[in-house]
């Protein structure tokens, strides 16, 4: 099963490219993510082993592999109808889909290999395959973010393999050495001095891709330039591998039993990555833009709630979750918004409520859900957070940390309600389309969200707490 | 084998005091010499096929296709004027120069922290590296940025041979960065193309 999921996108590229045809482009990858949704949920009751060693589902990754394939799912039903009237030439839609398919291929692999080296490949792949999905605009701005993103993220890719470099060095230097359960085996007869090096290194590169401040720089850019399916897809679920990778080498540290210098890296960079988006979201004037800011800070307060530990570790389980869908469905209707307006200034939008009332409704929910307002699983988990650290006795960390989330919130609020109240009439004067699916995605993701927050079902449940027990101190 | 990296030094220290995009590639040239003979002095007793990846990636690709295809490039496109940087010549050689002399401090503290590692490598090389970041952020071109990337890139590799013992997964996944550079620089040759725009290149 591992096998046909992994394989599946790399063939149906191939296809795509020898037929170049519209419907096959938008059926083949919406088959692939419904098959994809289906295998994973059957994950979560039968773990296939047919790519073992190198291959395998594991109580820390089902997580992860869930949440893409439900946002996948979510965004291959907007692609069925998000080229419907525009002007793009099917050649150039076909490459758009095969990107994707690399794009997935890519993902699939980074969160299913079991060991380090192969997981940078993958990482390095993602960068390749998503590369071209920001350009695809083909204005300078795209080019300019494109050149961006993978310029920086190659640096911090090269960061991560210096690290492995470290760490290998460490262990001896085999293939088979860098197997993740062998190096939480032999974690404690590894020298600290290489160890440390190894996990601020590789921190740093998985980081980058994470989106932690000080490598920051190229997710606003890339973000607000992709198409917006794609942009859903990179901050919903390309950010959380970052995360996945970070976590595999986070508990490489529990295992060496070294646990005070890799929370501390954690802690800064997350500290950070809230301060540089409250530095900057409060005068953006491109809403993908703060969005994108927001998906920084989010990412910020995943890794404060890992260094924080104990219910902190379940609580970030829980905001990476809530993240991907909220962010997800705001994109989706960024994309609905951009569609209709033909800008990304914020400034040059208002009534939107008055004009669109089902753009504006889940423009606003999405907002509930990003502000972390109950009844949203954000709500849980950033609570959840910030008991652990006032019950840590860390109170400074909890005062800076409140201080920051109250400038983002504002900063996005302040945005966000300026787009959605007001009285004029704005019609863009042109014919637009306007079907179910621009809106379906979105809701199913609302409402999703809801059940998370109201009750989080016991399969769920069980997911996440064997998630937690991977990463949780023994 | 210590007189390749004394070498290595000269010629960042050379780049970071030169302003033609032609004897930047020319000395990249000779570094990607310089760890292709390190490599093989180095890499006594390892098996043939990483041998053969080895050379292949030092000699063919640091040494002879890359340095070509960028010279193509840069000839192609008329962009061997000045690389804009914006600290001048004299500060970025005496900014390298300085993050060599730290690159020795950190020598000197690895050998007493770490054993079965060779100091003055590591060191050079972690300077390297910081001297690559120096470079990338010094200067406005982006082909200039490339350059310095390959650079980066070297000093990775000075960096894994300055672990003792063979590391073959090391330089296998050391190929990978190089499909990096490949793409970069055909995504300048693409544009340059297409847009005629070397203004900004």
């Amino acid at each position: 099963m591992i096998a046909f999921l992994i394989i599946f996108p790399l063939a149906a590229a191939v296809i795509l490219y020898l037929f170049k045809s519209d419907i096959l482009n938008r059926s083949v990858t919406t088959l692939y993510s419904a098959i994809y949704l289906v295998s994973a949920v059957s994950f979560t009751i039968h773990r296939p082993s047919d790519m073992e060693p190198y291959f395998m589902v594991d109580p820390l990754n089902i997580i992860f592999i869930l949440i893409t394939a439900i946002l996948y799912f979510g965004v291959s039903l907007s692609n069925i109808t998000y080229f419907k009237d525009s002007d793009v030439p099917v050649k150039k839609q076909t490459t758009y889909y095969i990107s994707l398919m690399l794009f997935v291929f890519s993902m699939n692999g980074f969160m299913l290999s079991q060991h380090l080296g192969l997981n940078w490949v993958f990482l390095e792949a993602t960068t390749l395959a998503t590369a071209y999905l920001i350009y695809f605009d083909k204005t300078d701005e795209a080019l300019d973010a494109a050149w961006k993103y993978i310029f920086i993220c190659t640096i911090g890719i090269s960061f991560a393999f210096v690290g492995i470099i470290f760490i290998s060095k460490g262990v001896g230097g085999s293939v088979e050495e860098l197997f993740y359960s062998n190096l939480y085996l032999n974690a404690k007869s590894i020298d600290t001095f290489w160890i440390n090096i190894g996990f601020l290194f590789i921190v740093l590169g998985f980081g980058t891709k994470m989106g932690l401040a000080p490598m920051h720089s190229w997710l606003p850019d890339a973000h607000s330039e992709a198409p917006s399916p794609m942009s859903a897809m990179l901050s919903g679920t390309l950010l959380n591998l970052a995360f996945l990778g970070i976590l595999r080498v986070y508990k490489i540290m529990i295992a060496a039993e070294d646990m005070l210098f890799a929370r501390n890296i954690l802690l800064i960079m997350g500290v950070l990555s809230l301060v540089f988006s409250a530095a900057f979201i409060l005068k953006i004037t491109n809403y993908k833009k703060m969005l994108a800011y927001s998906s920084i800070e989010n990412m910020g307060i995943i890794a404060i709630g890992i260094c924080i530990g104990g219910p902190g570790v379940f609580a970030a389980f829980l905001h990476m979750i809530g993240h991907s869908l909220t962010k997800a469905s705001f994109f989706l209707t960024a994309g609905n918004i951009l569609h209709r307006y033909k800008t990304k200034e914020s400034g040059k939008i208002d009534s939107l409520m008055h004009n669109d009332y089902k753009t504006g409704t889940l423009w606003l929910l999405s907002f509930v859900s990003i502000a972390a307002l109950p009844p949203f699983p954000l709500f849980i988990s950033e609570f959840i957070i910030i008991r652990e650290m006032i019950g840590k006795g860390r109170i400074v960390l909890t005062v800076i940390f409140l201080l920051l989330l109250t400038i983002i919130m504002y900063g996005i609020a302040r945005t966000i309600f300026k787009m959605l109240f007001g009285n004029r009439d704005n019609n863009p004067g042109e014919h637009f389309y306007d079907g179910f699916l621009l809106y379906l995605p979105q809701a199913m993701f609302i409402v999703l969200l809801l059940i998370m927050g109201i009750y989080i079902p016991e399969p769920v449940m069980k997911i996440l707490n064997d998630a937690v027990s991977m990463i949780a101190l023994k | 084998m210590e007189i390749l990296i004394i070498f290595f030094c000269i010629t960042m220290l050379i780049i970071s005091a030169v302003s033609r995009i032609e004897e930047y590639i020319k000395m990249i040239a000779i570094q990607g010499f310089i760890l292709f003979l390190m490599s093989i002095i180095e890499f006594r007793n390892i098996d043939t096929s990483h041998f053969i990846i080895m050379v292949l990636e030092t000699l063919g690709m640091k040494t002879i296709i890359m340095p070509m295809f960028l010279m193509y490039i840069v000839r192609k496109n008329e962009i061997t004027r000045e690389l804009q940087p914006y600290l001048s010549n004299f500060y970025s050689l005496f900014i390298t120069t300085m993050i060599y002399v730290a690159g020795l401090f950190i020598s000197f503290w690895v050998s007493g922290v770490a054993q079965d590692i060779r100091p003055l490598h590591f060191g050079l090389s972690i300077a390297t590296i910081l001297a690559a970041m120096f470079i990338i952020v010094n200067r406005k071109k982006v082909i200039t940025h490339v350059l310095g990337y390959m650079i980066f890139e070297n000093g990775i590799f000075l960096l894994s041979l300055s672990m003792a013992g063979e590391m073959p997964i090391i330089v296998d996944l050391g190929v990978m960065l190089d499909l990096f550079v490949g793409v970069f620089l055909l995504g300048i040759f693409v544009n340059a193309i297409h847009e005629k725009e070397s203004e900004n290149l």
